[in-house]
């Protein structure tokens, strides 16, 4: 995808793409910081991993698989699809600003075919379940990447010029990232002082 | 036809902008403002990281407030 778009995306004006991508990636971004500081905080549920690859696993193996075409289990292909395509397209706009950007699309092509070569590897070796994997603590790191990488971007895009030129993302993603423990430590202060005054308030009115 | 769109433009919707349109309306409207600043001679990359400072945590704050 990143080398077929790629030499088509080069006709697009750098900063129009760096302006509509960056926006994507900000509001994205902003919006799986967002949900991973309420899950941290504690006031949405954690995922348990665990629990959802025994559910999806039970409700895959209970479809009925069904040959569609040259395709002999269609279900198996269009879940592998469907995740594939959304987390692919998710890479390829990544790689593809990162490349206009440096003018060097074909090198970013090479990289995305480098880093396919890696995570197929590492997935293969590290087949355990995801529950095995801190799953809210990596939203959180990626949620600063994109809203730190989107905010730059679209800012660039629509014409300012950061402080310091790329050296501003130095600052930038740290700034995120403590903004975002900041927000968390404030969630779990606040839950710890409800629950206080909640186990506090419980023997008073069993007293009553 | 709209049926088979509307699907796709409904994932593509809770995708980016989730359950809190107001915190994705404000980053645009600051991406905007950012835009307008940029042709005049003031700077305007300080913009956007104060639309994240005000944002993030006002959206944090009033998804605590209704949870809670």
């Amino acid at each position: 995808m990143v080398a077929a778009l790629g030499p088509a995306l080069t006709a697009i004006p750098t900063n129009a793409l760096r302006l509509v991508i960056g926006t994507v990636l900000l509001v994205f971004g902003v919006q799986w910081l967002r949900k991973a500081v309420l899950r941290a905080g504690g006031v949405t549920a954690l995922h348990d991993e665990e629990a959802i690859f025994q559910r999806k696993l039970a409700a895959a193996q209970r479809a009925a698989s069904h040959r569609r075409g040259t395709v002999p289990d269609w279900y198996g292909f269009t879940l592998a699809f469907q995740g594939v395509l959304l987390e692919g397209t998710e890479v390829a706009f990544i790689v593809l600003t990162f490349g206009s950007n440096q003018h060097a699309i074909p090198l970013a092509s090479a990289a995305a075919g480098a880093a396919i070569l890696v995570v197929g590897a590492a997935g293969f070796a590290v087949r355990a379940p995801l529950a095995r994997v801190p799953e809210n603590a990596l939203k959180f790191l990626v949620g600063v990447m994109l809203t730190g990488f989107g905010a730059f971007w679209a800012a660039e895009g629509a014409g300012a010029r950061w402080p310091g030129s790329d050296a501003a993302l130095l600052v930038l993603l740290p700034g995120i990232a403590l903004l975002g423990l900041l927000l968390v430590a404030g969630l779990r202060r606040q839950k710890g002082s409800r629950d206080r005054r909640t186990a506090a308030a419980s023997p008073a009115q069993q007293a009553s | 036809m709209r049926r088979r769109l509307r699907a796709p433009a409904a994932f593509v919707y809770d995708l980016v902008i989730g359950d809190d349109w107001r915190g994705a309306l404000g980053l645009a409207m600051a991406v905007a403002v950012t835009a307008a600043i940029s042709r005049t001679t003031f700077p305007s990359w300080w913009l956007l990281p104060t639309a994240i400072l005000a944002l993030l945590p006002w959206s944090v704050w009033r998804t605590a407030r209704r949870r809670a």
